[in-house]
């Protein structure tokens, strides 16, 4: 288990779920020069570190299915190209880096539609299923999450996905989606807003964790 | 339970390591790609080994050794890009450059990529308009279409048959390399075609060969009848040229060597002759006094001495033992070295920003270049835009006392200013350094025989005018100087 403490400025600088999310360590410093190398003993090790945050990443924006494989794929093979060009000493950590990789790649491809828009819309993993009221009423909070932030535009989503799962400052998804910081900031807020009209109560409990989780710790970033 | 986490997220396949690892094995075998590549020009031939000679002579140049980056890899890059490619290559590339190395051989299917290689064995440019070959310099690749490079290339030319031609012919190929040199020398080659270039000179390789071509990339007309008899007759001419101009500059550098080595004798001498026996050290030619320097402007030259300059623009460290050798202590490195670097960087900060606007205000691509190139680009420049000699003689006159210094520095123009800046290093060093190791030991170390500098002789010859007669009134100029 591992534990954030952060202080009221750090949870003020970052998104509203940051201080939930707390990170497994970044790789060292050697390995991520390796990495940086282009070593693929050192590459392997990146995988095994950030796989499960990218298919986290990108099975939350772009719903489950089999062609979150082929995106986390190429977002690996787009990370290992451009390796040479990621500054360890920069400001953004090697998470960040890749999960803004990997919110381009999802986004591009919803654009190009290259991924299936049905799980996230009509796709019987949602669409088909209860709406978020009865997936509540049937204790479903999961699926009442699923379904709302299906039903958010690709830029709300994908900057609520960065902001509460992923812990990134508003100004790391204003990077990631390459808007200004204000901008990342009042699509965090509307994807907020609707969230919590979808899901009422439920989303009570959810403002609850975050005010709570300041001194707690999860086990995962997911 | 945070209600966060009741969305459960796609969790990896578990061989999903191993089918990223093996995609990633794929593309960094190094035969990867680039065998199609080869069959594809399987015509083109590497060229012979070119040779690799500094321009900026009397400069030199002490080779960092902190490039690194993967021996093998490939980049396709948006906006540009800095990076290493293996241990001796730095690279720049442009937005929509792709480049896949393997050691010192480079893949380069498009774009705009400048390289600066460090001196070794030879480092490869493969594109799909013939190969380039070098062994250690600063150069640059541009891939296009034919049609592209046609359209730049004619924009601000007549088109011409020989363009259509060009173009026609060019289809089959459907690109077009342009490569342009700002250090040492590069061979561009295709098929049993080769043109060797120096600094300053670009070539232009397709579908119907390689020949020199203007900065942006139209072909010469005295050398584009490429494939014919004529072009093979004259690029073999054009190789004993440069063979005859090589042994020309060899024999040249070995007689000033001798005559510089019987120079320091003869003084060594007179020195001692005058005085009466004793033993004196003989005046360094370069240490100028105010009679030396109006001796110098009536011969419209200018003598320069600097510490050398290195790729990084950090100066190279001075060793004890060159200390030891000038009689000074080794405790002085430390106050020395740090001048030095002051020196370098003072050069480099007047240098860079003139190397940055001969490149069309590229900055980045000037500081990875280096002090070194960056003087060939500049000086490569000026000979074409200004009258370099009539720069020389203003500077000598201000040097004398004869000549005001313009207010505006730019209005010395770029080899101007150069020089300017050379011609006070040595006495500023060794201002600077008298304030810390005292002012004998600053003028020992700054004109000692030893340790590594770089002396600078500027003729333009005596003037014609009347000194101080404004005779420059070119746009590069900008006003005449007040006389």
């Amino acid at each position: 288990m591992m534990g954030v403490a952060m202080t009221e400025s750090e949870r003020g600088a970052r998104g509203p779920g940051a201080a939930v999310r707390a990170r497994e360590p970044e790789l060292d410093r050697a390995t991520l020069a390796a990495c940086r190398a282009q070593d693929p003993r050192a590459f392997r090790a990146f995988v095994v570190r950030y796989q499960r945050a990218v298919f986290a990443c990108l099975s939350r924006m772009v719903g489950h299915g089999p062609h979150v494989e082929d995106l986390a794929q190429d977002v690996f093979l787009r990370a290992f190209r451009a390796m040479p060009t990621f500054d360890i000493d920069g400001a953004a950590k090697p998470a960040t880096w890749l999960l803004t990789i990997a919110t381009r790649a999802a986004l591009d491809a919803r654009k190009r539609k290259v991924v299936p828009i049905r799980p996230l819309e009509e796709g019987a993993h949602v669409a088909h299923g209860p709406t978020p009221e009865a997936s509540l009423a049937q204790g479903q909070l999961g699926r009442a999450i699923e379904r709302a932030a299906a039903t958010l535009p690709d830029d709300q989503r994908a900057a609520f996905v960065l902001a509460e799962y992923h812990g990134f400052s508003l100004a790391e998804v204003g990077a990631a989606l390459g808007t200004p910081e204000a901008t990342a900031k009042t699509r965090v807020f509307r994807a907020r807003e609707r969230m919590r009209a979808a899901l009422g109560d439920a989303w009570k409990a959810w403002d609850g964790e975050s005010e709570r989780s300041s001194a707690r710790s999860t086990p995962e970033e997911t | 339970m945070d209600p966060r986490d009741e969305w459960t997220p796609q969790e990896p396949p578990r061989d999903f390591v191993d089918r990223v690892m093996a995609e990633v094995d794929r593309t960094q075998r190094p035969s990867a790609g680039r065998d199609e590549r080869r069959v594809i020009r399987g015509s083109w031939r590497v060229a012979g080994t070119a040779l690799a000679l500094g321009v900026a002579a009397g400069v030199a140049l002490a080779v960092s050794a902190h490039h690194g980056g993967a021996s093998h890899g490939e980049a396709v890059v948006a906006e540009r890009t800095q990076m290493a490619l293996g241990a001796r290559a730095v690279a720049v590339l442009e937005g929509g450059a792709h480049v896949a190395w393997t050691g010192d051989d480079v893949d380069q299917t498009a774009g705009d990529v400048f390289y600066r290689v460090e001196p070794g064995g030879a480092f490869r440019v493969h594109t799909p308009a013939g190969d380039v070959q070098v062994l250690g310099t600063c150069f640059r690749v541009r891939v296009a279409s034919v049609a592209s490079v046609a359209s730049e290339g004619t924009t601000e030319a007549v088109v011409n048959g020989r363009d259509i031609k060009v173009g026609a012919i060019g289809a089959a190929v459907a690109a077009a390399a342009i490569v342009s040199v700002y250090e040492g020398k590069v061979a561009v080659s295709h098929a049993r075609e080769s043109v060797t270039l120096t600094a300053g000179e670009t070539a232009r390789a397709d579908g119907v060969g390689v020949r020199r071509a203007s900065a942006d990339g139209t072909p010469s007309v005295e050398a584009s009848a490429s494939g014919s008899s004529t072009l093979m007759a004259a690029n073999e001419n054009l190789a004993e040229q440069v063979q005859d101009y090589k042994r020309r500059l060899d024999a040249i550098a070995a007689q000033k060597a001798t005559t510089e080595r019987a120079l320091a004798d003869a003084q060594k001498k007179l020195a001692i002759a005058e005085s009466d026996g004793q033993v004196t050290a003989p005046k360094n030619p370069y240490d100028l006094s105010q009679d030396d320097l109006k001796d110098l402007a009536a011969k419209g030259e200018v003598h320069s001495r600097m510490p050398c300059l290195s790729p990084d623009a950090n100066g190279g460290s001075v060793s004890d033992g060159t200390l030891a050798a000038d009689g000074l202590p080794a405790s002085e490195a430390a106050p020395i070295n740090a001048a030095v670097a002051q020196s370098t960087s003072q050069f480099w900060g007047t240098l860079q920003p003139l190397c940055a606007q001969a490149l069309g205000g590229k900055s980045d691509i000037a500081q990875v270049l280096g002090p070194q190139a960056c003087q060939s680009v500049v000086f490569e420049m000026a000979k074409k835009n200004e009258d370099t000699e009539e720069e020389i003689r203003q500077v000598s006159e201000i040097l004398a006392g004869e000549r005001p210094m313009p207010k505006n520095p730019s209005a010395l123009g770029v080899v101007g200013q150069l020089i300017y800046q050379e011609s006070g290093a040595s006495k500023a060093l060794e201002q600077s350094l008298a304030q810390s190791i005292g002012p004998d030991d600053a003028h020992a170390f700054v004109y000692g025989e030893h340790g590594c500098w770089s002396n600078s002789s500027w003729g333009a010859g005596p003037r014609k005018t009347t000194p101080g007669t404004p005779a420059v009134t070119g746009t590069t100029l900008g006003a005449p100087l007040p006389p």
